[in-house]
């Protein structure tokens, strides 16, 4: 059965026809492209697929593309601002909150909403909120110098403010 | 440039989801694979009917492997390919392992391959194949496997594979003479490496070009093509291996599976590009495992603490297809000496195949095994003496007045294991000092008496890094004034495209920002051997340190004669060449690179161009190590084990990039971590995965990980012009050595923590025992 | 990875979505949040024909307050009990439960509704309802029913719910500001599910006396339990650590508690122990502060 949808894809409007099955993040990945969501299990755990649904974080492999009609979807491309990154961007890049990539735009999607919802987050308050994204590369971190940096940035703080939770 | 924490460049297309994956290559005319798989860990292929699922909407075709000759190749049978020399082995039988068996030896092997235009309908074709199995007996631990009557893996082969000796001194004198004799077995659980990305390989037959343009997640890409091109008869030029980018390796992604060499075989006959990505549950359940491993150590051991000797039985799960020989259990006894000096001893081991799926390395390579076997041990001695565990290594460590120091190994590539230049009692006190040890002590004394169960552990590392036989680079500076850095090896997160880069800019003297390093793909270099074995800074860098330095030599010579001076007048700094002292009279590198195409002044210098390419031949391996110290206080009625504190205290000679070195060895402890707390690849008796997804299976997340004090030591290595050394496999080695003498030692020592994991639940059953 | 063919509807009205289900019956199955069963489709472990996607009906994502009564609609998210300034207003307790679910994004998306039919054996709410006496309004062709928590969780993976029926609404009576409720959660390692989940609930006069516990349980059987002869043991005595400890030894004798692969039968009993007398105890101290 195919259905016909409508869904704005990183503020641009997308009309396609899919099958009910077909998972958002194949529809991202296979019909539209856009291949930096990324796939990395089977039981909705390892966060790499997650993406922004109607401004909140949602993990696109368990969701169907018919269920994200009329929806307004931000995915990794669409973060940047004309050529600019995003503040949460240059932090990961500026505190090595990467190494493979894989998990990357799933954990800066995930981040986006964290710094959203808790703009001053501990240390403690971020681990909690990663709770569903998996890192197998950097031991984690990176990725929360990476997202406290960020805040700091978004806040318009000076950057270091947070001694580091890791020896550099 | 160099020790200086510059910024990746490999981020800017990683954090803007840029990255090209292979499941991310889409080519016109793509087709989807998926396998059909055993569900059985032993049994016969009687039947394969596919005539249901030829039908099935989408698909196209369905292989079962009698469709064309080269379907019945054998994957190579030595994976190591960097193993130069397999020393102690006495024995070695290993069974062919073809690429559609007729007989399935674990859950989860490759039985056909349906080809569809969507992964659905791909999926929807497996589930409609039928197949009729004569099920046989399963064999699912080694225990199970060394027995006579055991069912054979592999008709005409046994199941104990390959067997090893080795031993020096006089093994029965030392335990004549001790007073103490502590023996443990040991063991340790089978993993799943678990990188976040799958395994995957693309592949299209290139017919305007006669290539074979491959797209795979293997960290052997020569391995790959060279294969490909033996079964097909080809040039290795006419298969083209790209292995970049690859989200995570970890040792897994180091062997061929047999879907690395389906796929291209495949798109080769149909001539439509074809694309498998492996789901987690098969990766769960088909791919490659660590392999379970059990140590029987006794030690010899002198009132005060001294070591007589030690006597090592190692028995290795390498699962239904060996393709290592014994690496790992090579790796296991290379490094198990760690810090200290046994004087006799004797090992013997085996390797035993069951009904699983191959064995292979992951991240540490028998190097946790290692150091979880000498730390237990130590502490053992310690309990059985009464002494503190410390002062149990300070009586047995290597000095530095013992260097140049031989531990009576030999390492992968014949050489005897020899570490120099290493302060290993300085990594302990300072360690000792940034965990406040002794005040830890004191401490734990009282808090034991608020009923609180606080219990500290060491543990010492060392890892053998920088295994040859050799890498390349071949650097190129272009008429832009682009530098071009190519090499034999690929990452999965290592941060060459960085390191490297620093490494040619200041050799070169140029701009960091000008210089791009390409890897990954075989049509860079004509010979490499890929990534792995913590093998690339020191090889590829110290290859990169030479052509650079090559290439510098050929500017100089070119810019002295053009601006009229003595080359030893000629400094470089940020692409521009200048006498010095006169700083008017330069010439930008650019000019010089477009120069050097057509001035006859180069027949000297090798040719136009300012090229070079060299190779870089380690004598040996290099030896970094550390010491961690842990202290963890343990919830008794839930065995709960917390962490309040983690120093981790290392050597990794001089560092290229601090910053990827905290990373490397953040994300190392993490892997620790889990080896230590919980991950465990597990099977029943019949064969079957009992942790086949993320449910079951445990990998740390964010709020597992503790906080990590890390200092940093720098013994540098006289081994290579860089002095550097290798890190990547040091993170995981101590964690699981270190946490499991913390438990122990906050259950007051009574019980012995002997297997990892350490689980709550073990931990609770430890507590039940006292 | 890959779920099989099915087909899609999505009605604009709970009549229409009766009327739906009614017609396709055994065929069909009812998509809320999707956070078990998409999962459960990519695996390929059930292959339903149909599914009916209630997130259409606005009128089941309703959050209110009568008559002393918290009403949730089935397909509010965990997110929105989490941070809904009603719920957190008028039962906080609610809102730090559903902090415990899963993880941010999944808690986006999966629904009460969903969690309480789907009563998985180790899922958070379920004790939760059990111990705070919530009622399960369902929707059929034939009319409206309540069911009480005491008789909606039946067995593994198994309801009160029938046939043709669709969970609208839970209601769930306020807690009074004298009584202090607590869930904690043991979390799998792996799954992050709760390997022991305990949700306790009472009323302890300023005296120190009990005059009514509830305790829900869930993860240590089929379906969430409560803990009743616990209850009995306290209501009526000084609500003190030894009469505690000795109700939390009552909780788990009787259960019929299985092991896995992770924690064996004797862990989990053992667990189960000690996070109810650990719950009933936090109960204590919150009751005590209040007191102050």
């Amino acid at each position: 059965m195919k259905h016909a949808i409508k869904i704005r894809v990183n503020g641009q409007d997308r009309s396609a026809e899919v099958e009910s099955r077909l998972l958002l993040v194949h529809f991202l990945r296979d019909v539209l492209a856009l291949t930096g969501t990324h796939v990395g299990c089977d039981t909705t755990q390892c966060g790499a697929c997650t993406i922004s649904l109607d401004g909140q974080a949602v993990k696109s492999c368990t969701i169907f593309t018919v269920q994200a009609n009329n929806a307004d979807i931000v995915t990794i491309e669409g973060l940047a601002a004309n050529e600019k990154l995003h503040p949460i961007q240059e932090a990961f890049r500026a505190h090595h909150g990467l190494q493979c990539g894989f998990c990357t735009p799933g954990m800066i999607m995930a981040a986006k909403q964290l710094l959203e919802r808790y703009p001053d987050p501990t240390p403690e308050e971020i681990r909690h909120q990663l709770d569903g994204n998996i890192c197998r590369c950097t031991g984690y971190h990176g990725i929360i110098k990476a997202i406290e940096a960020a805040a700091d940035s978004m806040a318009g703080k000076p950057i270091s403010r947070h001694a580091g939770t890791a020896a550099s | 440039m160099l020790g200086r924490s510059v910024r990746r460049k490999e981020d800017e297309r990683f954090i803007t989801g840029a990255g090209l994956y292979v499941e991310d290559v889409q080519l016109p005319g793509m087709l989807y694979v998926s396998f059909v798989r055993s569900v059985h860990a032993h049994a016969i292929v009687r039947r394969v009917d596919a005539g249901r699922a030829r039908q099935v909407p989408g698909v196209v075709t369905v292989i079962t492997g009698d469709e064309w000759p080269e379907l019945s190749s054998r994957l190579p049978e030595l994976n190591g390919s960097v193993t130069l020399v397999s020393p102690y082995i006495d024995s070695l039988k290993v069974a062919p392992h073809h690429l559609f068996p007729k007989k399935v030896c674990y859950v989860g092997e490759q039985i056909a391959a349906v080809i569809a235009e969507s992964p659905y309908a791909a999926v929807d074709g497996v589930d409609a194949v039928e197949v009729e199995y004569e099920a046989l007996p399963v064999v699912a631990s080694w225990r199970d496997a060394v027995k006579p009557d055991a069912p054979r893996v592999h008709t005409g082969f046994d199941n104990i594979v390959a067997h090893l000796k080795h031993g020096f001194g006089d093994i029965d004198a030392a335990f004549r003479e001790a007073d103490v004799v502590v023996e443990r077995t040991l063991e340790t659980q089978s993993l799943k490496s678990m990188a976040i990305e799958c395994r995957a390989v693309a592949a299209q037959w290139e017919r305007a070009t006669g290539t074979l343009n491959v797209w795979s997640t293997c960290q052997f890409h020569y391995m790959l093509r060279n294969t490909l091109a033996g079964i097909l008869g080809m040039p290795a030029e006419s298969v083209r291996v790209i292995a970049r980018d690859i989200g995570g390796g970890f040792g897994l992604k180091g062997v061929l599976h047999a879907e690395d060499v389906i796929v291209p075989l495949i798109a080769r006959r149909l001539g439509r590009p074809l694309r498998w990505a492996e789901t987690r549950m098969e990766h769960m359940t088909a791919s490659n495992h660590s392999g379970n491993q059990a140590n029987k150590v006794r030690v010899a051991a002198k009132r005060d603490g001294t070591i007589l000797g030690m006597d090592l039985e190692m028995h290795k799960e390498i699962g239904a297809y060996d393709h290592f020989d014994m690496m790992l259990q090579i790796n296991t006894i290379n490094h198990l000496t760690t810090h200290y000096k046994i004087p006799n001893m004797r090992i013997e081991g085996w390797a035993v195949s069951t009904n699983t799926s191959p064995g292979s390395p992951y991240r540490g390579a028998g190097r946790v095994e290692a150091v979880f076997t000498m730390d237990r041990m130590l502490d053992a001695v310690a309990g059985a003496t009464g002494l503190d565990p410390i002062e149990v290594r300070l009586k047995n460590i290597v000095m530095p007045e013992d260097m140049p120091y031989r531990n009576g190994m030999v390492y992968r590539d014949g050489v005897p294991v020899t570490y120099e230049n290493i302060d290993f009692p300085l990594l302990l006190d300072t360690a000792r000092k940034r965990a406040d040890y002794d005040g830890w002590r004191e401490r734990q004394k009282e808090l034991r008496g608020a009923g609180r169960s606080i219990g500290i552990g060491i543990s010492s590392y060392v890892e053998g890094g920088g295994l040859g036989p050799c890498e390349g680079a071949s650097i190129k500076i272009d008429e832009a004034g682009r530098v071009t850095v190519k090499i034999g090896v690929n990452s999965q997160g290592q941060s060459h495209e960085t390191t490297l880069a620093q490494v040619c800019s200041a050799a070169l003297g140029v701009k960091i920002d000008d210089v791009r390093v390409l890897g990954g793909d075989t049509s860079l270099m004509n010979v490499g051997f890929g990534t792995g074995a913590s093998r690339v800074a020191v090889n590829s860098g110290n290859a990169v340190h030479k052509a650079a330095i090559e290439v510098r030599r050929k500017a100089v010579a070119l810019a002295a004669r053009i601006l009229g001076c003595a080359e030893s007048e000629i400094e470089i700094n940020d692409g521009v060449l200048s006498v010095i002292g006169a700083r008017q009279n330069q010439i930008g590198i650019a000019e010089l690179a477009g120069r050097s195409i057509r001035d006859r002044g180069m027949a000297e210098l090798g040719g136009p161009g300012l090229v070079a390419t060299e190779f870089f031949y380690p004598k040996t391996v290099t030896w970094a190590s550390g010491v961690n110290i842990v202290v963890v206080e343990v919830d008794r009625e839930t065995g709960k084990v917390d962490i309040l504190k983690y120093v981790f205290v290392h050597d990794c000679g001089l560092p290229l990039n601090p910053l990827v070195v905290d990373g490397q060895i953040s994300g190392g402890f993490a892997q620790g971590l889990g080896i230590a707390l919980g991950e465990c690849n597990a099977y029943d008796q019949e064969g079957q995965v009992r942790s086949g997804t993320l449910m079951d299976y445990f990998v740390p997340r964010a709020s597992d990980i503790p906080d990590l004090d890390v200092e940093h030591l720098r013994f540098p290595t006289p081994d290579n012009p860089l002095g550097i050394k290798s890190v990547g496999e040091s993170g995981p080695n101590s964690p699981p050595a270190a946490i499991a003498a913390a438990i122990e030692d906050a259950l007051d020592g009574d019980v012995q923590i002997t297997r990892l994991p350490v689980t709550m639940s073990s931990v609770l059953e430890a507590i039940r025992s006292q | 990875m890959f779920p099989a063919p099915f087909d899609y509807h999505k009605p604009a009205a709970l009549s229409e979505a009766v009327e739906m289900l009614t017609a396709l019956g055994d065929d069909a199955k009812l998509l809320a949040g999707g956070q078990s069963l998409i999962p459960a489709l990519k695996l390929r472990l059930t292959s339903p024909q149909h599914l009916i996607d209630l997130s259409g009906i606005a009128e089941l994502s309703q959050i209110g307050v009568e008559d002393n009564t918290l009403i949730v609609g089935a397909m509010v998210t965990h997110w929105q009990v989490e941070s809904s300034p009603v719920v957190r207003n008028a039962l906080p307790y609610l809102s730090k439960v559903a902090a415990l679910i899963a993880d941010p994004q999944v808690r986006n998306r999966g629904t009460i509704g969903g969690s309480v039919v789907n009563s998985d054996p180790a899922a958070d709410y379920p004790a939760s309802i059990v111990a705070l006496n919530a009622e399960m309004v369902c929707v059929s062709s034939s009319g409206t029913r309540v069911v009480a928590a005491a008789d909606w969780f039946q067995g593994l993976m198994t309801t009160a719910i029938e046939d043709g029926e669709i969970l609208t609404q839970i209601r769930i009576p306020l807690l009074a500001s004298n009584v202090a409720a607590t869930y904690l959660k043991l979390p799998h390692p792996a799954s992050r599910f709760a390997v022991v989940g305990v949700a306790a609930i009472a009323q302890v006069t300023p005296s120190g006396q009990c005059v009514d516990a509830r305790i829900g349980i869930t993860g240590v059987g089929a379906n969430a339990i409560r803990g009743l002869q616990v209850e009995k043991f306290l209501v009526g005595h000084p609500f003190e650590e030894r009469r505690i400890a000795d109700a939390s030894n009552l909780a788990c004798e009787s259960l019929n508690i299985e092991g896995d692969m992770h924690f064996s039968a004797q862990d989990k009993q053992e667990l189960c122990r000690v996070y109810v007398r650990r719950a009933l105890m936090q109960v204590k101290q919150t009751a005590a502060m209040r007191s102050v």
